[in-house]
């Protein structure tokens, strides 16, 4: 069962829909895992996703919990955030182990 | 010393910012031959570090009201002539105040100003929040002028710079003005630089908090001094504000002499959607860094007024150095001590909104060859007596003007 | 008038800590140990939730062990996939230390603070000033604090270099860092065809990891090749010097590392190709494509070998960039080393920057590696504990001389590598005019270009005149693209273009935090009055 100690799953809400996350997973990670690779739309409407996975560039910006602009790779996940992207594309990639 | 090959030369503008580019831009206007030099890039000083605010009603007396209109008007012709854009809008701006005592101050000042041609309405309740949604609903009230405009300095100081050198002015960046060579009688006769000399019968000296070392070198004692501001970029907030914002304590913040003043919220969006917050005002020598106990109270300020702010981060900061004048009004016209050396400078916060008049009125003196409409308010020898050691001051005898009636 | 301060705060009630370390990689892990072990009090901050820098990156996915920021607590065990360079290679000697060291953070001698972002830096008078104490900004869990210390060991570590390309932005391609960090810390790979391009032995760790099946049972991603844009002699040059310096177990070390991964890399089948360029990368709102091409001496693609190659994963790596810019903040002089990484702090014989208390280690104070950045966090930490009385002169000089080799060595590697695989000057030939060289603004080369021609020839002039520079990212990725492009426009050497200006807050800060703080241990942010300082 989700939340206990074997299954440490949560959920979080990515544009309202429920995806699952687990401890020490960043935002991003639960987006690619998930196979959201857009988490924003440019001023020029292009899409932008993960870029340098460290912090410096800040492409990977999402609306977390209301705050605007926050990275989702240097956002730790925690059950039930709320997630606004651009979209969310298409849906989980073939294969386990969240190959994304 | 070797002589910088160029054509003749007229008028050599030291000072590459929008008061030297507006100066080379109504000089060749005139007619006359402009070279301008700029010892880093053009916009590089105070231009490019401050809002793009054109403002009537912060102005303190009828004498920088009366520049102020002249300006405002030249700026929107100029909006109109000027080839390359300058994101030039008038949306009026907004003066909020946040108690029922700051509306009632405001109010009796919208009224003066008024009295001058200055038109306002007050906004409160429900009003205020349909005209501005983003307001905190608890405030007293605003007071709405519409004739307040905005433009983006760089661009424009740039669009300055490009019509004068169509008109054959020529622009030297990356050339320091280091001095000025004195021939017979006192008379400029060169611009000294790291590369030589530029012979020159006129020189007009616009390089806003720096113009006083350059003037020292002929003797000359300007009383103009950088009185640094600090502002924050948010990060990108579409459609957040409709105008330009600035709280009412504003004017009296712009008018204080004082070492340091509190924060007075301005508040401008700019192309890229993100929001300019001023402003601080602090005398720090020309110190230009930002220093967080700003970045505290600024913010402070702004969320204060703008709570949707609390959604948004604060990107970055950066630092100018307005060029400060003892009594609040630049010094723009001839050096009576120094025959041939004009200066165009101390505008403090104004420099953007008065640059056009501050272009014109020295274009009049150079080339009409005397005081042209309005250089009575801004002559530069209404300073006399400030000596230093017996050398050169910038006038003899006269005294300061009197200001005419408190605004 | 209203509330507001722009004066100076309050003066300060005392230092926060004696040793404040910013950054928890390999230099600032070393350096608050030694910190703690010299008996002083020491704070070591990361914006990361996890401690390890990228270097010392570790997760378990069979184990189901995870780094919780809010445990303060590091499982330091071997991820099951292999050590932090994968594929069942076994932890280098930097490694091995650095995990060691990580055991030591939760003995609590070191105040350990996660998520936290410093986005201040200056210097603060106190009444005594030859005990100047520096003060920080500090944001995390929603609030700002303003912390001092008698001195302050920036570790901030490196970022990644890049040379743009057409499609650079599209979804799918990525940093090879982001790839590693991703395999690495969440088991993930970026897709299912990845092309991993760029220069410089770090693609080499990351190729491995992604071709080999992780420990979960995953099947591993297929990598379609390693595109190097360095030709053949670089490396062969690289290999020579390793050789050389074989005495050195170092060395050995570095040169059995190649070894491995190249032999890994020959067991999954993975083409590794030198002399190679990405010209664009295609596709439809995400990544489909790349088109490659071989190159000339100087890194020019040569017209009519352009090959495609289908892939929805794009690992790009041109080096790293050392992360200075609190230093610069705080006034530290510098200078521009292309051996080093690029613009980086000067420093003193024990890592002590122009600014009295600030020091730097690791690849902040130039790229040279993780066992520089061990050697040297202990350094700066000694020197620190010296310079608050508690470690002496001559165990201080002791300690420098001692490990002073090791780290020469370390550098004279670390130079070789930063200029046999800086960006070539003909991978400008690939920036064309519609490539975009400010993500975050998206500016294309050019209006750069065009900018330049007009007589904008600095970073500065450039933010002046049009957008680069001025997004979130505050010029850290185009601020190298931009100084190469200027170099190759005007035909004057990189360090001319100077740097962009650093104001705090270093990165964005949200408002509500700056806004509520009345500053809890209020820190007096003074400067000496100076010229234009940037």
């Amino acid at each position: 069962m989700p939340g206990t100690p074997s299954d440490p799953t949560f959920a979080i809400y990515v544009d309202g829909q429920a995806i699952p996350a687990r401890p020490g997973q960043t935002l991003a990670a639960v987006l690619l895992a998930a196979g959201c690779q857009t988490f924003r739309y440019t001023r020029s409407g292009k899409p932008r996703g993960i870029f340098c996975g460290m912090g410096a560039c800040f492409d990977c910006l999402v609306t977390v919990d209301g705050l605007a602009d926050q990275r989702a790779c240097m956002t730790p996940a925690q059950p039930g955030m709320q997630v606004q992207t651009g979209t969310l594309a298409g849906g989980p990639p073939a294969g386990a182990g969240g190959g994304a | 010393m070797s002589h910088l090959g160029a054509p003749q030369t007229d008028v050599v503008v030291v000072g590459g910012g929008i008061v030297g580019a507006a100066c080379a831009y109504f000089l060749t206007a005139s007619g006359l031959r402009v070279r301008l030099i700029e010892r880093d890039f053009p916009a590089s000083g105070t231009s490019r570090a401050c809002d793009g605010l054109l403002l009537h009603h912060d102005k303190g007396s009828a004498a920088e009201l009366a520049l102020a209109r002249a300006s405002n008007a030249l700026w929107e012709e100029l909006s109109r002539s000027l080839d390359a854009g300058i994101e030039y809008r008038r949306q009026g701006a907004l003066v909020l105040a946040e108690s029922a005592e700051a509306l009632a101050a405001a109010q009796v000042r919208a009224l003066e100003l008024d009295r001058e041609g200055v038109r306002s309405e007050t906004l409160a309740g429900g009003a205020l929040r349909e005209f501005e949604p983003a307001l905190a609903p608890d405030l007293a009230g605003a007071i709405y002028y519409p004739g307040e405009a905005q433009l983006d300095a760089r661009l424009a100081t740039r669009a300055l710079l490009e019509a004068a050198q169509r008109r054959g002015a020529t622009v030297d960046a990356g050339l320091a003005a280091t001095g000025l060579r004195l021939g017979a009688g006192g008379r400029v006769a060169a611009v000294v630089t790291a590369a030589g000399e530029i012979a020159a019968e006129a020189v007009v000296c616009a390089a806003g908090v720096w113009s006083a070392e350059l003037t020292r070198s002929v003797g000359v004692d300007l009383p103009v001094r950088p009185r640094k501001g600090e502002i924050l970029v948010t990060s990108r907030v579409p459609g957040l504000l409709r105008h330009p914002l600035l709280e009412s304590s504003y004017t009296a913040s712009v008018q204080s002499a004082a070492a340091a003043t509190g924060v007075a919220l301005v508040a401008e969006m700019t192309a890229g959607d993100t929001l300019l917050l001023g402003s601080t005002r602090q005398f720090a020598g020309f110190d230009r860094s930002v220093s967080t106990a700003a970045l505290h109270a600024i913010a402070a300020r702004a969320v204060r007024f703008l709570p949707a702010l609390a959604r948004a981060s604060v990107m970055r900061s950066y630092a100018g150095l307005r060029p400060w004048s003892p009594d609040h009004m630049p010094l723009v016209g001839p050096v009576a001590a120094v025959p041939g050396l004009f200066v165009a400078t101390g505008h403090e916060g104004a420099g953007i909104c008065l640059a056009p008049v501050t272009g014109q009125i020295i274009a009049g003196w150079i080339a009409g060859g005397r005081a042209p409409a309005l250089a009575e308010l801004v002559r530069p020898e209404r300073f006399a007596g400030e000596r230093t050691s017996g050398e050169a001051t910038l006038g003899e005898g006269t005294s300061p003007l009197p200001r005419k009636g408190r605004f | 008038m209203n509330a507001g301060v722009a004066g100076p705060l309050p003066a300060p009630q005392g230092p926060s800590t004696d040793v404040l370390v910013v950054g928890a990689g390999p230099a600032g892990l070393a350096a608050a140990v030694a910190a703690a072990d010299a008996g002083l009090r020491v704070m070591l901050l990361d914006e990361s939730p996890v401690a390890g820098g990228q270097y010392l990156a570790a997760y378990s996915a069979a184990a189901g062990e995870h780094l919780d920021s809010s445990h303060q607590h590091l499982s330091t065990s071997q991820p099951s996939g292999g050590s932090g360079n994968g594929a069942g290679l076994s932890p280098t000697r930097a490694e091995r230390f650095g995990h060691a060291l990580l055991g030591r953070l939760s003995a609590g001698a070191v105040d350990w603070r996660p998520g936290t972002l410093v986005w201040s830096l200056g210097a603060e008078a106190d009444p005594a000033p030859a005990c100047g104490l520096l003060s920080v900004a500090i944001y995390a869990h929603g609030a700002t604090e303003h912390l001092s210390a008698g001195a302050v060991i920036l570790a901030a570590g490196a970022r990644e270099g890049f040379v743009p390309f057409p499609g650079w932005t599209l979804p799918g391609v990525m940093s090879a860092g982001a790839a590693q960090l991703l395999a690495k810390r969440h088991g993930l790979k970026p897709g299912r065809r990845v092309l991993i391009a760029g220069s410089g032995p770090l693609l080499l760790p990351v190729a491995v990891r992604l071709a080999t099946p992780d420990g979960a049972g995953a099947p591993g991603t297929r990598v379609v090749g390693v595109l190097e844009a360095a030709h053949l002699p670089a490396w062969l040059r690289c290999g020579a010097s390793l050789l050389a310096g074989v005495a050195a177990a170092a060395d050995r070390d570095r040169l059995g590392e190649a070894v491995r991964y190249l032999a890994a890399l020959a067991r999954a089948r993975v083409p590794y190709r030198f002399g190679r360029a990405v010209t664009a990368a295609l596709g439809d709102g995400r990544l489909e494509a790349v088109t490659v091409a071989r190159t000339d001496a100087l890194g020019r693609p040569i017209p009519g070998t352009a090959e495609t190659i289908p892939a929805d994963a794009l690992c790009i790596g041109f080096g790293l960039v050392p992360n200075v810019e609190l230093a610069q903040l705080a006034g530290a002089a510098s200078l521009f080393d292309p051996a080093r990484g690029g613009w980086v702090p000067e420093t003193d014989a024990f890592l002590e920057t122009s600014v009295p208390g600030l020091f730097v280690a690791g690849e902040t104070a130039g790229v040279a590696g993780a066992e520089a950045a061990l050697s040297q966090g202990r350094l700066a930490a000694l020197a620190a504990a010296c310079r608050l009385g508690r470690v002496s002169q001559a165990d201080l000089q002791r300690e420098r001389d001692g490990s002073a080799r090791e780290r020469a060595a370390a550098l004279r590697f670390g130079a070789l590598i930063n200029t046999l695989f800086a960006p070539p000057s003909g991978c400008q030939a690939v920036i064309t005019d519609d490539t975009l060289v400010c993500r975050c603004e998206e500016v294309a080369a050019g209006e750069v270009r065009a900018a330049i021609a007009a007589g904008a020839v600095t970073l500065d002039a450039l933010k002046t005149r049009t957008r680069v520079g001025q997004g979130p990212c505050q010029g850290r990725t185009c601020g190298p693209i931009l100084a190469r492009l200027i170099a190759a426009e005007m035909g004057t050497a990189p360090e001319a273009a100077g740097r962009f200006g650093v104001r705090p807050p270093v990165k964005p800060v949200p408002f509500a935090a700056l806004a509520s703080t009345v500053p809890a241990s209020p820190a007096r942010d003074l400067r000496p009055a100076r010229e234009a300082g940037r």
